[in-house]
């Protein structure tokens, strides 16, 4: 950054010595404010993400900069900058172990921007921070999209612009207004097309893989589940995903997203079966490529073609997904995709090929009234009646006790299981007592009080107990529903653990133990199912969903959802499918040569339209009131065949005006001498009140002719 | 090579923005291009496209096509900037070689715009900026090395502008007709001191009244009191007396005084001297081959001196082509 300036200076030397002239003219004082502002408005997002020392760099860099503009202090000295630049990558270095990749990138570009300000002289030095300001909105980009960010970004663009304007005004006093307006006025003509470039320019693939900012934590529903992981979920009101139906939206209770299915017990902790699959997604590899033999890529009907017996009406769904970090998505039961980078396992959960670490956007149909694994493979039944060998010795004399009541009959166990829960006191909270080892035994006979994970681990317990082959499926229950725009909105304290067991000659049957427990929980919701225990979201208090009973916040909060609904579902999620599916539509099939056609035509009429109104636009002569009146009174004169000459005195003009017209000559040697009096007279300054009331006096009289009975 | 593109420019210049004393500039005049910093943004806004691209970051993508739709509407302000200004030539100043000589124009907005820093410079060296309100008339005086001895066309004037954003430079070259009267650069020098006073017996006389030294034929204004009546009389021929007053010890700055100096040198010599007594109050004559001025002295004096100095050796109506550069 430093070696610049001098290499340049060398340069400038060679060039033409106009260009040099532009080149290194020092920068105006009014300038140097607005380039400050500039940074200090494109800074501060940054600031609340890197470290703290940034901050107190810009703060010394900032005020050094002010002592310099106020000629106290003069630019710092050269191995002082060099000891800065040492000391700022060596800082880097200190908080993120390394100065390359994306984060640590973005604090060393912040740095140069805030070093540049000890030595920021001429021009070319102004124009390099412009610049410099673009690339550090991009980087805040990275991070944040949404709205507020977005309109942030929007007004910093603003400013940038107004900087790069109030550079090249000839001015001596700070014309902020003038500046900034012309700034704006730039900034809105440019938005059309921005927008006509955003719809038609193709978009590419990444070119090479980057580092992508990353909230470093997995968010959603785990592929292993302790009873109390999904506790800590359901203090969170953040968004999982939306999904908006192209028909109506199913009733609440048929709304189970299914996400993971656990099918193996180690311990307390239930995990996927799969080790392969499990694995695979843990290491963040591209499971395409593993060619793990328990997902497809292709179609599964056509795969396992004996395990899922397609039948009933699909639904039809477009869902997207907040980034979780993770590979799975969620669906309903039984989906049917058509996107190559998303595969079905054989639990018929959809799994994406990398983790998700952007927003992702994926369309489903769902047969819910399918048959799965009618016929249950040997491998699979072993797999989902697997138990550990002791342990919780109280509820195996139970399972065994009601087995033998219902006479080894497994809908009648499922039954009376369910009647249990809801007939003893069990209660739903998100505030369990911890459990021990034998955490069945208590749980179903002493402390009887959890949430799903609780209610749906033991069921599986008890159903394995009995040999019926049953498994945990963790996702996502309900989400708030927007009837008017088909969407489903399903924030993580939605998240929910239920049931599937294997019945012969129908498959998978899904059961929900919570239900027997809280139907609440299931008909409207986590928060009526903690109403009276009073613990929902109680970390967040002022969290917009606690205030739903409060209509004006409630509607005011659907309305912001979907905005920023729509905002992600059009524009950030805009990407080469979307771009695609547009094309076809507009178009009726894709070809260059329409896209081109529709680009430039677009491009033409904006701009002929933005021409027009930019050269041809001309603004009227501002005269000044008294001129303004006078010229009123020359109206008159005209109408009366008398028209004032281009340049001719007042004085000759009243001559021959009174000749015209002898019936107004008093009145028109009135005006004419008021005129001359406000215009010429020194003691009629504009401002002092003798002006003013001669003003009003020519005012009056202009108004209303006076004629003279002669 | 680079010569015949200038000269080839220059003929097509000359078709394109014919000479005129004033000038309305439209999109027939006006020539746009990015400047470097132009270059330097689209380069920006690629890489912002790049990362964009890599990072599939809408936002990013959105911020790159505004810069591109920037650069768009620059060009268009950029242009509307210059567009609509008539500039007319009033006059010029008047210098001696070597100096700086001021044209002065007038600058008017005809078609209700704003114009914002406008540059004007006929050499690089001396820019002069102004900024006009819509419907404003200013006079601005543009100042040029004066490189040569007489009259002096300056070639064309360069207005260009780089506002709103410095990404483009408009400019046009303009042939606004006019011309200076450049005066010989003064060289001090000794005056040689033999030809300080002029004798008796030198021919040059002074008309005056004092005495009678012959008759000659009338010319319209001469007093009546002059006319001889008495060879009217006899010859029928108007005659004027003749009378002449002897002015000796009378100043003569002289072409031959300066022995030895090229034309050039003489010229300056001999303008210094003009100044020198002009300066002390002195009456002086000039005397260079085809032109004699009667000693005398004032401003009006100084300047038909000063007039004759420039334009020796050139003919009246020729000018000298020459470029800003």
């Amino acid at each position: 950054m430093f070696r610049r300036k001098s290499k340049s200076s060398s340069q400038s030397s060679k060039v033409h010595p106009r260009k040099h002239a532009i080149a290194v003219a020092s920068i105006p004082r009014t300038s140097l404010i607005w380039l400050l502002t500039t940074q200090a408005l494109v800074l501060l997002p940054h600031l609340l993400r890197i470290p703290y020392w940034v901050g107190i760099l810009a703060i010394a860099c900032g005020g050094w900069r002010i002592m310099i503009f106020h000629g106290r202090w003069s630019y710092p000295a050269r191995w002082l900058k060099a000891l800065l630049v040492i000391a700022v990558v060596a800082g880097t270095f200190f908080n993120y172990g390394t100065i390359v990749g994306l984060e640590a990138g973005v604090v060393l570009l912040l740095c140069t921007f805030l070093l540049k300000l000890l030595e920021m002289k001429n021009q070319r030095d102004a124009y390099l921070v412009v610049f410099l300001s673009y690339f550090v909105i991009v980087t805040q980009l990275l991070y944040s999209q949404a709205i507020p960010s977005a309109a942030y970004t929007f007004f910093t663009l603003i400013v940038v612009t107004s900087a790069l304007v109030g550079l090249h005004q000839q001015q001596v006093t700070l014309q902020l207004k003038k500046t900034l307006r012309k700034g704006s006025v730039m900034m809105l003509q440019a938005v059309p097309l921005m927008v006509l470039l955003f719809i038609f320019i193709p978009r590419l693939g990444p070119i090479w893989s980057v580092e992508l900012p990353s909230q470093k934590a997995r968010s959603g529903v785990s592929d292993q589940m302790t009873p109390g992981d999904i506790a800590e979920l359901s203090k969170s009101d953040a968004l999982a995903f939306r999904a908006t139906f192209s028909g109506s939206i199913p009733p609440q209770d048929q709304l189970y997203w299914r996400g993971v299915v656990l099918s193996e017990l180690m311990g307390r902790t239930w995990r996927q079966a799969s080790r392969e699959l499990a694995l695979a997604s843990r290491t963040a590899q591209d499971l395409k490529l593993s060619g793990n033999p328990l997902i497809t890529w292709g179609d599964q009907f056509q795969r396992w073609p004996n395990a899922v017996k397609k039948q009933g009406q699909a639904l039809h769904y477009t869902v997207i997904l907040e980034p979780t970090q993770q590979n799975w998505l969620y669906a309903l039961a039984v989906p049917q995709i058509r996107n190559v980078d998303i595969g079905v396992t054989r639990d018929f959960t959809l799994i994406a090929r990398e983790p998700v670490r952007l927003r992702q956007q994926y369309e489903v149909r769902s047969y819910p009234e399918s048959l799965v694994d009618v016929e249950l493979p040997h491998w699979l039944r072993r797999q989902n009646v697997q138990l550990p060998a002791f342990g919780n010795p109280k509820t195996r004399v139970f399972a065994q006790q009601l087995w033998d009541d219902v006479q080894q009959k497994p809908q009648q166990y499922i039954d009376r299981i369910l009647q249990y829960f809801n007939r003893q006191p069990f209660y739903y909270t998100l505030k369990p007592p911890t459990l021990g080892f034998n955490s069945v035994d208590e749980f179903l006979f002493t402390s009887r009080r959890g949430f799903c994970a609780h209610y749906a681990s033991t069921f599986v317990y008890l159903m394995r107990l009995a040999g019926i082959p049953a498994r945990v499926i963790a996702g996502y229950q309900g989400g708030e529903r927007n009837t008017a725009n088909n969407y489903v909105q399903v924030r993580q304290f939605d998240a929910h653990a239920w049931v599937e067991v294997w019945h012969d000659g129908r498959g998978w049957i899904r059961v929900d133990p919570t239900a027997s427990v809280a139907p609440q929980r299931i008909q409207d919701g986590l928060e009526a199912a903690l109403a009276e225990e009073g613990s929902f979201l109680e970390d967040t208090p002022l969290s917009p969903i606690r205030f739903k009973h409060i209509g004006w916040i409630n509607r005011l909060r659907l309305e912001w959802d979907m905005l920023e609904y729509r905002w992600q579902r059009f524009v950030l999620n805009y990407n080469q499918d979307q771009q695609m599916d547009f094309f076809n539509q507009l178009f009726g099939g894709f070809s260059w040569y329409k896209l081109a056609l529709a680009l430039g035509g677009g491009l033409a009429v904006i701009i002929l339209i933005l021409g027009l109104w930019i050269i041809l636009r001309r603004q009227p002569i501002k005269y000044d009131p008294a001129t303004r009146l006078y010229l009123r009174f020359c109206q008159w004169g005209k109408k009366q065949g008398c028209q004032r000459l281009t340049g001719e005195a007042p004085m000759s003009y009243l001559q021959r005006l009174q000749q015209q017209t002898p019936h107004y000559s008093i009145w028109t040697q009135r005006v004419t001498d008021s005129f001359v009096t406000l215009q010429y007279n020194p003691d009629y300054e504009k401002g002092t009140s003798f002006y003013q009331k001669e003003l009003m006096q020519l005012k009056k009289l202009v108004r209303k002719p006076i004629k003279e009975s002669l | 090579m680079r010569t015949m593109i200038k000269a080839y420019f220059g003929r097509w210049l000359d078709q394109r923005i014919p000479p005129s004393s004033s000038i309305f500039l439209n999109q027939k005049r006006i020539f746009i291009l990015p400047t470097r910093t132009g270059y330097f943004f689209i380069l920006i806004g690629l890489a912002v496209f790049f990362a964009a691209v890599n990072y599939e970051n809408s936002m990013s993508f959105m911020v790159a096509f505004f810069l591109a739709s920037l650069f768009l509407v620059c060009i268009l302000h950029t242009y509307a900037n210059l567009a609509g200004l008539e500039v007319t030539a009033l006059y010029a100043s008047k210098a001696h070689v070597g100096d700086d000589v001021g044209f002065t124009l007038q600058l008017q907005d005809v078609v209700g715009k704003p114009h914002e820093s406008i540059r004007l410079f006929w050499q690089p060296y001396q820019v002069s900026t102004v900024s006009l309100n819509p419907h404003e008339k200013q006079s601005i005086t543009v100042f040029l090395l004066a490189s040569q001895r007489g009259y002096f066309r300056p070639g064309r004037l360069c207005i260009e502008t780089y506002y709103p954003l410095g990404l483009l430079r408009a400019w046009t070259w303009l042939d606004l007709e006019s011309q200076a009267l450049i005066y010989p650069k003064p060289v001090a020098c000794p005056l040689p001191a033999c030809h300080i006073a002029s004798s008796e017996g030198d021919t040059l006389a002074k008309e005056g009244v004092e005495d009678f030294t012959g008759l000659r034929s009338y010319q319209p204004g001469d007093g009546l009191r002059h006319i001889a009546w008495k060879h009217f009389w006899k010859s029928e021929d108007l005659l004027t007396k003749q009378f002449s007053a002897y002015t000796d010890m009378r100043l003569w700055l002289d072409w031959e005084q300066f022995t030895g100096a090229s034309t050039e040198e003489r010229l300056s010599f001999l303008c210094h001297w003009c100044l020198q007594c002009e300066q002390h109050h002195q009456d002086y004559g000039l005397r260079i081959p085809n032109v004699t001025l009667e000693p005398a002295r004032g401003p009006q004096h100084l300047t038909r001196c000063l007039t004759a100095l420039a334009l020796f050796g050139v003919s009246q109506s020729s000018t000298i082509p020459g470029r800003g550069k």
